[in-house]
Parts: structure tokens; C-alpha cells; sequence
């Protein structure tokens, strides 16, 4: 029993150490986030179709997010992986064989010198305003820019930093949203960031290729750009476009973000979206408007999102029903999700 | 059992203690601020000046300075990044700027970090934290829901300067004016007398 005793102190002692030694440093970084939430469409059908809001009147999950990051001199790697519906099944692809790798992120990079760095690996798109992580969207559910755009872009980058107000990324990247390029690193990718005043940033995004089985060559110009214009209120917006060439389709699309914080602790959000699919040879173009208010109220890591959104589908692409099954040319929603980010 | 217990809750309790500790005052302004003064009797004026300097440079990251008076005060802006962490596993939560002064007189100096402005970090799209586009004085009220949070970054805060002011001292102790950095070679062993 004096030995276990012994034994315990002295264990506890060591995590003591360690923790006062190492505490400052974190050599590992780990963060991430735990999601769920509730929708209700006001049709009792699962009609907006866009991320990740999408289990009709349920209490339904998000995914469990978990990132490692390590640096050591000017190397470095993050890993993250997810687990749940929001990863699997909506966000990252499946291997050959339908089993998920569970990978969002997965890269290394190393710094040449303090304003040049390459990176490859598996990476979130550099393309857009919103992203997979609920943690860093403002809205739960996604805009329809989101939706049709890349989510993942595998390749190898180089990133140059004029200043603290600009860069330049140019990279070779595989198709979207795959593990594996089977057509070849196909897609040339480009951003140039600029931040010409405090609180605003800017970034101009390219990216053009070929891929496997495509119909043509698929090019989309991105903008995405927020200004933090007083302490309480920011701007967002996000326009884009897509065009693949021979006459296969596209999209383009605009998006607004204005968010007034009344503390630090409790914001309200709007998007308000304009998207427009191209049509593909003959096929009539259609377009959709969405307007999806959002509060965020922030408790520690734990932020609630209760959240509205009104739909507008005048050509039908989304197939919206009403209560009775009969086709809509809107549709609407409540949800409240709560995000926990650690 | 009870003993494991016993010494848990002494591990738990030290722990707390040791968060408890790292509390930054405030001055006549209402600003939080870190100040310490240091007695160094052997040191001279002319060492201590050269000193601050070789500080200042070994610490021309995180800190620029912005003025001298001479060779006896010094005043700039720093910047110290916030980490969340327990046993070695973490990651950075925010970043605080702040002014810093550093005021020398014979025998002793004092330092103050004051003015403090916190910065949270975000997780961006590649699993890097960044800074967020707005910053807040320590001083402002974080609000009930998010109180324990903002302890935490002031604890923090506190922990971070100790850090800097235990730097400054370890410089400021030099007695040699331009002491040079001490070559450590690896220990010798002899492999042929046993």
C-alpha cells in the first residue's frame, strides 16, 4: 500500500512537471468541434437541399471534428479528421472501396523563409466565404455557393507574402474534392490576398482544369472579401463563377454577409444570396434567391444558432413541395444548432 | 483508495492554486498592467543599459520599440500569443498587445506591460488559428456568458509577462557589459581508460 501511495505522488508529481514545463510551449496543438442540431421545414419535406442542415425534424448530428497541428523549426503538419454525417456523408469523399478515410486535412508544409512557404498534401478549398467546419461559418446551414463549389483541393502550393497586406498562392491541385487524381494533377489554382486596410481582407481566387470525366475544361473565379467595418458590424461577401467549357454548365453566384454584434456575446447574421445555374447546351439557365437570418450566441466554446430561412426557387430546380406534395416555388425553414469548439 | 483520493484532490487543489496566482492588478487609469521593479545593485548603469538593449534585440519578434530616452528608458508595443494547454497538448486561443516600458536607474528598473488588447484566434479552413478582424481591451466586460473564458486569457496574460519580466531579469543580471554567448560543447568521454 506505501509503495502504491509512493508510486501515485510520484506520478502525479511528473504530470505536474510537465504541465508546468510545457504548458507554454504546446508542441501538439489539437482543437476541434462537436455539432447537432434541429431542423424543421415549414412543408414537413426536406426541401432546401443545401449543406448541412438537412435531416427534417430531427435532433440530428453534425460530426465530431478533430485537428492536430505540430510544428517543429519551419516544418509542419495538420491532420484533421471527422467523423458523423457532416463529414462522411457530406463532406469528404470515400476511397475506391467506400471506406471514409475521414480526412478533411491532411498536409505538410515548410517555411523557406518567413514570406515563402509550400504546402501539399490534402487541403480545405481555398476557394469561397464558407467552410466545412461549423466553427467558422456564421449561418449553420450553407449558401448554395458553398454547395457548388470545391470543398477539398489535393495539391501542392506555394505561398509568397509581398507584405502583411498581400500574397500570392500559385499551386498545381488534383480534380475537386478526391484523394486521388485520375486524370493527373490536372488544375492550376491561384490567390491573390490583399488587406488594404485594417479589418478588411480580400481574396481573389482561381482555379482552372480538366477533370476526370468531365465535359469540357472547368474554370471559376472566386472573390471572397470581409470588412470588419466598426467594432459591431462586419460585411462579407462572396461572388463567384463557374463556367465549363463546350457548353457544359457553370454556376454564378452572389452572396452578402452583414452581422451586427449587440455583445460580445450575442450577434445576428444575414445572408442573402443570389445563384444562378448555367444551363447545359439548350437548357434554360435557373436561379434561385435565399435569405437565411442567424443569431450566434456564445456561451464559452459553446456557441447556439437559431436560424430562419426563406428560399425563392421561381424555376423549379430545387424541386420544392408543399405540405401537400404539390411543387413550390419556395420554401422555408427553423433550425437551432448548437456548435462546441475546443 | 483513500489515499489516492486524498493525494488527487491535493493534486487538483494545487493546480487551481497555481491558476489563482496569475491575477494582473490595475493601475491609477483602471488598466490592467504587469509591473515589476528589480533591485540589481552590481550591476552599473552603463551594463544595465546594454542589457536592455541586447533584451529588446533578442526579443525584436514579439516586441519593436517605438522610442529611448536615452539610454535609460525604453518604450515600445509587444505582442505575446495565448495558448490553451495541459500537458504539453493544446493550441493558441488568442493574442494580447500591449505597451511596454522599461525605465532604468541606478541599481534598479522598472518594467511595465500595460494597455493590453486581446485578439481571439479562429480555426481557419486548413486547421490554423488566426486572428479575428476585432481586438477588445482587457478592461471591457466580457459579459456573464463568456466571464470564465476572459479569466482565463487574464490568467493568462499574467503567466505571459511573469515570462518576460523573468527574461528581462536573467539579461538585466549580467554584470559584464557585452558578455559572450557561452559555446556549449557536447560533455567528452574517454572510450580508452576504464
Amino acid at each position: 500500500m506505501k509503495l502504491k501511495s509512493i508510486l501515485t505522488i510520484a506520478l502525479l508529481s511528473i504530470v505536474s512537471a510537465t504541465y508546468a514545463q510545457e504548458a507554454a510551449e504546446a508542441p501538439l496543438q489539437i482543437s476541434g468541434s462537436v455539432d447537432t442540431y434541429f431542423k424543421y421545414d415549414f412543408a414537413k419535406a426536406p426541401n432546401i437541399k443545401t449543406y448541412f442542415a438537412s435531416e427534417q425534424n430531427s435532433v440530428s448530428i453534425g460530426m465530431i471534428d478533430l485537428a492536430l497541428k505540430k510544428t517543429t523549426g519551419k516544418a509542419s503538419f495538420v491532420g484533421e479528421l471527422s467523423f458523423g454525417p457532416r463529414g462522411q456523408y457530406q463532406s469528404i469523399p470515400n476511397g475506391p472501396d467506400d471506406n471514409s478515410f475521414h480526412i478533411q486535412n491532411l498536409y505538410v508544409n515548410y517555411a523557406f523563409t518567413d514570406k515563402f512557404s509550400m504546402t501539399a498534401g490534402y487541403m480545405g478549398t481555398f476557394i469561397g466565404y464558407e467552410v466545412i467546419s461549423p466553427v467558422a461559418n456564421f449561418n449553420y446551414s450553407t449558401s448554395y455557393l458553398f454547395g457548388a463549389g470545391p470543398f477539398q483541393n489535393a495539391g501542392i502550393k506555394g505561398t509568397y507574402a509581398f507584405s502583411e497586406k498581400a500574397s500570392l498562392m500559385v499551386g498545381l491541385f488534383n480534380d475537386w474534392n478526391v484523394y486521388q487524381d485520375l486524370n493527373g494533377v490536372s488544375h492550376i489554382g491561384a490567390q491573390l490576398m490583399v488587406a488594404p486596410v485594417e479589418g478588411w481582407s480580400a481574396y481573389l481566387n482561381f482555379l482552372s482544369g480538366y477533370s476526370a470525366g468531365a465535359g469540357g475544361t472547368g474554370t471559376i473565379f472566386d472573390l471572397t472579401t470581409a470588412y470588419q467595418v466598426t467594432d459591431k458590424f462586419k460585411l462579407g461577401l462572396n461572388a463567384a463563377d463557374y463556367s465549363v467549357s463546350n457548353d457544359n454548365g457553370g454556376y454564378t453566384g452572389v452572396a452578402l454577409y452583414p452581422q451586427y454584434a449587440f455583445t460580445p456575446a450575442v450577434s445576428l447574421g444575414l445572408r442573402g444570396e443570389y445563384f444562378n445555374y448555367k444551363g447545359i447546351g439548350e437548357l434554360p439557365d435557373a436561379s434561385i434567391a435565399a435569405i437565411t437570418l442567424s443569431g450566434n450566441i456564445k456561451a464559452g466554446g459553446l456557441t447556439f444558432i437559431p436560424e430562419v430561412r426563406f428560399d425563392s426557387d421561381k424555376d423549379y430546380s430545387q424541386e420544392f413541395v408543399k405540405k401537400s406534395g404539390a411543387l413550390s416555388k419556395s420554401a422555408s425553414q427553423f433550425s437551432l444548432a448548437a456548435v462546441y469548439a475546443f | 483508495m483513500k489515499k489516492i483520493m486524498f493525494v488527487l484532490s491535493l493534486f487538483v487543489f494545487s493546480l487551481s492554486a497555481f491558476s489563482q496566482t496569475n491575477v494582473l492588478p490595475m493601475d491609477e487609469r483602471g488598466k490592467y498592467t504587469f509591473l515589476e521593479v528589480a533591485e540589481l545593485p552590481l550591476v552599473k548603469k552603463e551594463v544595465m543599459s546594454a542589457n536592455a538593449k541586447r533584451f529588446f534585440k533578442g526579443y525584436s519578434k514579439a516586441i519593436k520599440l517605438n522610442s529611448s530616452e536615452g539610454d535609460t528608458a525604453f518604450y515600445g508595443k509587444g505582442k505575446m500569443v495565448l495558448n490553451k494547454s495541459l500537458v504539453g497538448v493544446g493550441h493558441p486561443t488568442g493574442e494580447a498587445k500591449y505597451n511596454i516600458s522599461l525605465e532604468l536607474r541606478n541599481g534598479k528598473y522598472r518594467l511595465i506591460l500595460t494597455d493590453f488588447m486581446f485578439t481571439p484566434y479562429e480555426r481557419d479552413r486548413y486547421g490554423n488559428f488566426v486572428p479575428v478582424a476585432v481586438s477588445t481591451a482587457l478592461e471591457k466586460s466580457p459579459g456573464k456568458l463568456n466571464n470564465a473564458e476572459w479569466e482565463k486569457n487574464v490568467a493568462s496574460i499574467a503567466r505571459e509577462s511573469k515570462k518576460i519580466a523573468d527574461k528581462l531579469k536573467a539579461t538585466m543580471s549580467n554584470t559584464i557589459k557585452d558578455p559572450q554567448p557561452e559555446t556549449k560543447k557536447p560533455a567528452t568521454i574517454s572510450t580508452t581508460k576504464w
